[in-house]
């Protein structure tokens, strides 16, 4: 088997095989180590850049929660245990998101308007 | 003294992929999309490696790159049924000179003329009302709040009345007199008090799917927050515990009072896609702009309401 595989020709202790056969261009231009590194985390940027225009653009603009009718005054009452479960913590945020869109809810919806169309040609006399 | 590599390494570094062809597999082929600078001397050292990691990351890459918001397609064919409105606009003021002109001279040439704008407005009417049902059709795949029942039956009527515009294109360009237009848009103005009645009741549903989107929403929240209540009820003293049930009967209560306030919103929505004509049908619109108005205001004191029980719940007294 060695004697089939020609073996290189090195003149440097770095070790690198020559084969007749490779590129000039590969070996005379070679690009920085960290060119395709950097490529991955822009493609990785890039997408994460789409996902949130895509958010941004499919979310509404929604104002903030409006307040109850009846104020709380409740800054010097001391907390239940509930206050700091994730449960309950979860359903105030959930509660938020809810009561700032049902305030954007549109009750009639202006682009689904119908076409007004004069059907009748009017050539009859 | 030269080095001499063994021949294992010799075998790889003749088998590297430029030598080979496409790898095989999925990520071979993602691969072979890669920059050839992959293949430098300087990366063979970690060919494999690289490969590997380059490829996990682009199909990680590629569904966020891919994915659209899914309130684009209804926008693109928004866009679409406005150009094609622009349009005939256009059309039917060129048509309407026309037919001016061939009533007032009544000569061969007006009559051409006016035949020729009239069958171009007469396709580009099928074309405009197809936009919009195609609209209608996006922003039904869009809606997260109506039955599939419901979706079923609305697709089934605009796929009917998509047939029945296609037809209508088709056969636009073929009448040879103005007496054939005539009859041809006729066939069009018999249809459309049932066309028009599809139309409208799509877009209220469309109204009504996204209120209970929103009240799906609010009986999940209602329902966490009235397990927390019963899971935790012996952390509250009883005066408290009397606040949080009560709080618990209003809200269920008003909820009640919003499903009859939807039912009926349904009702009228049905009602509006039997009347027989255009005044009828405008004058269930109108009811249904009245059952989504109060609906949307019953869900913003409801979302209070439940606002109310969490802050009851959050404190101690």
């Amino acid at each position: 088997m060695e004697e089939q595989l020609p073996q290189p020709d090195i003149a440097t202790p770095q070790p690198t095989p020559v084969e007749e056969n490779v590129s000039e261009q590969r070996l005379t231009n070679p690009l920085p180590g960290w060119l395709p590194t950097a490529g991955v985390i822009l493609l990785i940027l890039i997408s994460i850049f789409a996902i949130t225009n895509v958010r941004r653009s499919a979310a509404p603009a929604t104002p903030g929660p409006a307040p109850s009718a009846v104020p709380s005054v409740r800054s010097n009452q001391p907390l239940s245990p509930l206050a700091t479960q994730s449960a309950f913590l979860s359903l105030q945020a959930s509660l938020a998101t809810l009561s700032a869109h049902v305030t954007t809810l549109s009750t009639q919806d202006s682009t689904l308007t119908p076409p007004t169309l004069d059907l009748p040609l009017g050539f009859t006399q | 003294m030269g080095v001499r590599f063994s021949p294992l390494a010799l075998r790889l570094w003749q088998t590297r992929p430029d030598r080979i062809g496409i790898p095989k597999g999925l990520g071979g082929r993602v691969l072979s999309l890669a920059p050839r600078f992959l293949t430098l001397p300087r990366l063979r050292c970690y060919d494999q490696s690289m490969r590997k990691i380059f490829s996990f990351l682009v199909f990680l890459a590629l569904p966020a790159l891919l994915a659209l918001p899914v309130g684009a397609s209804s926008q693109q064919a928004y866009q679409d049924y406005l150009y094609q409105f622009d349009v005939y606009r256009t059309m039917y003021r060129d048509f309407q000179t026309a037919r001016g002109e061939f009533l007032k001279f009544q000569t061969l040439t007006s009559q051409t003329t006016a035949l020729t704008k009239t069958k171009a407005m007469l396709t580009q009417r099928a074309m405009l009302l197809h936009t919009y049902l195609l609209l209608l059709g996006e922003r039904l795949n869009e809606d997260q709040g109506l039955t599939p029942e419901e979706h079923l039956l609305y697709r089934s009527q605009l796929t009917a009345e998509l047939a029945f515009l296609d037809r209508q294109k088709v056969s636009a360009a073929a009448p040879a007199t103005l007496a054939d237009a005539t009859n041809h848009s006729k066939e069009l103005e018999e249809r459309y008090p049932k066309l028009y009645a599809i139309m409208r009741e799509i877009a209220s549903e469309l109204v009504r799917g996204n209120s209970l989107a929103s009240v799906r929403t609010f009986d999940q929240l209602f329902g966490n927050a009235k397990t927390i209540a019963m899971d935790n009820r012996n952390l509250f003293p009883p005066e408290k515990q009397v606040t949080i049930d009560r709080w618990i009967v209003q809200i269920a209560t008003k909820r009640t009072s919003l499903q009859q306030t939807l039912d009926t919103f349904a009702q009228t929505d049905q009602t509006m896609g039997k009347a027989a004509t255009q005044s009828e049908i405008d004058r269930w619109v109108s009811e249904s702009a009245k059952s989504a108005a109060s609906a949307k205001q019953q869900l913003v004191e409801l979302t209070a309401n439940l606002g109310e029980l969490a802050a009851a719940l959050q404190y101690q007294y």
